[in-house]
């Protein structure tokens, strides 16, 4: 075949790439943003916790391989999660902390009284201002922070046990292994 | 008519709408600068939520919690570029409508550019062959003495015009 044919397929090749950059396009997320903060510490705050009284800091966050996870009332996917964080909580070595974010203290105490609390304590996040240091955007989100208070995972969206078997849990396990803290389960 | 005049003041009413539901938020600023600042900035900066509306055209709650943290640091005096910076730590390159210039977004800034260029080849191209075949086609002489038909065609195209003239001298010949 000569040069002029083959020339004749150029446009077979233009659809070809066109339709490539589709396909790809169908799996891709555009609402799901990296997280610009996976591997960078875990800012500093000083914040009211949930609980009546209670003054929380970083310091209490760091130590162990641990989930922070961003919930609020208002937001319904987190009713849908909350039952599964309170199964990790249950059957899993990993402390899980929340930031109860741009919410009402009583609403949220009285979430936590009925459907049960997975969390060691929950930051009181009124205003949402340690929401923005972790470029929180929506709720729910969650954090896997290392031993050192290091932000190693950002889950954007609903944590159900495919994530957690295929995501969350790999990491979980080798940070685990790497602070040389007893791997879960 | 009156009629008439009732539904010409409806379809007149209709057409006017007012936003009076929209939330309005009233900021103070110290001087022009800082308000020309914010709403340049706002412009610029994208709501991470909504995907493709800037702070400043948003109603998301975290558009409104960007925009009191943008008035915040310009109160404190940060420049642009840390203000810029300061969203970008928190919410990637996502938030900037206007990306910088690194490794990563090179092909944001030189992808149109070398699709123009490469377009303009392929016309440039493409009109350059359109050219020397029509200007074979216009020169008649040239089409005739040029290789435009290969030497079989060119002998049937001799014998056509052959029995073409025979014909013509035998209709000639009729009358």
């Amino acid at each position: 075949m000569n040069a002029k044919r083959l020339r004749l397929f150029l446009p077979l090749v233009g659809f070809m790439v066109v339709c490539a950059f589709l396909y790809r396009g169908l799996t891709l997320e555009p609402s799901k943003l990296p997280s610009a903060l996976v591997g960078k510490a875990f800012p500093e705050f000083s914040m009211p916790g949930l609980k009546e009284g209670q003054q929380l800091d970083r310091s209490m966050l760091v130590g162990r391989v641990a989930l922070v996870n961003v919930w609020a009332t208002w937001c319904p996917s987190c009713r849908a999660e909350h039952r599964f964080l309170n199964q990790i909580a249950e059957q899993f070595n990993i402390p899980i902390y929340g930031l109860n974010y741009k919410d009402d203290r009583g609403k949220a105490l009285q979430w936590l009284a009925k459907l049960g609390n997975p969390y060691q304590f929950s930051v009181f996040d009124e205003d949402g201002s340690l929401g923005i240091d972790l470029g929180v955007y929506g709720a729910p989100e969650t954090f896997l922070i290392d031993h050192n208070g290091m932000i190693r995972y950002k889950h954007v969206g609903v944590v159900d046990m495919r994530v957690w078997r295929e995501i969350l849990l790999p990491i979980v396990e080798e940070l685990q292994l790497g602070a040389g803290q007893k791997v879960i389960q | 008519m009156k009629a008439g005049l009732r539904v010409f003041i409806l379809f007149v009413s209709l057409c006017v709408s007012f936003n009076s539901v929209a939330e309005i938020e009233i900021h103070e600023f110290d001087d022009p600068q800082t308000k020309a600042r914010f709403l340049r900035l706002s412009d610029e900066l994208r709501c991470p939520k909504c995907q493709n509306t800037n702070l400043s055209g948003s109603n998301a709650p975290i558009a409104k919690d960007l925009r009191t943290q943008l008035i915040r640091l310009l109160k404190e005096g940060k420049t642009d570029q840390q203000i810029q910076q300061y969203m970008v730590d928190r919410y990637g390159d996502f938030v900037l409508y206007r990306p910088q210039f690194k490794k990563s977004t090179w092909p944001l800034w030189f992808g149109p550019l070398i699709l123009l260029l490469l377009g303009l080849f392929v016309t440039s191209r493409i009109i350059s062959g359109r050219k020397t075949v029509n200007s074979g086609v216009d020169d008649d002489m040239k089409a005739t003495e040029g290789s435009a038909l290969s030497a079989i065609d060119q002998n049937r195209l001799d014998e056509l015009m052959k029995s073409k003239n025979t014909d013509e001298h035998m209709t000639e010949k009729k009358p």
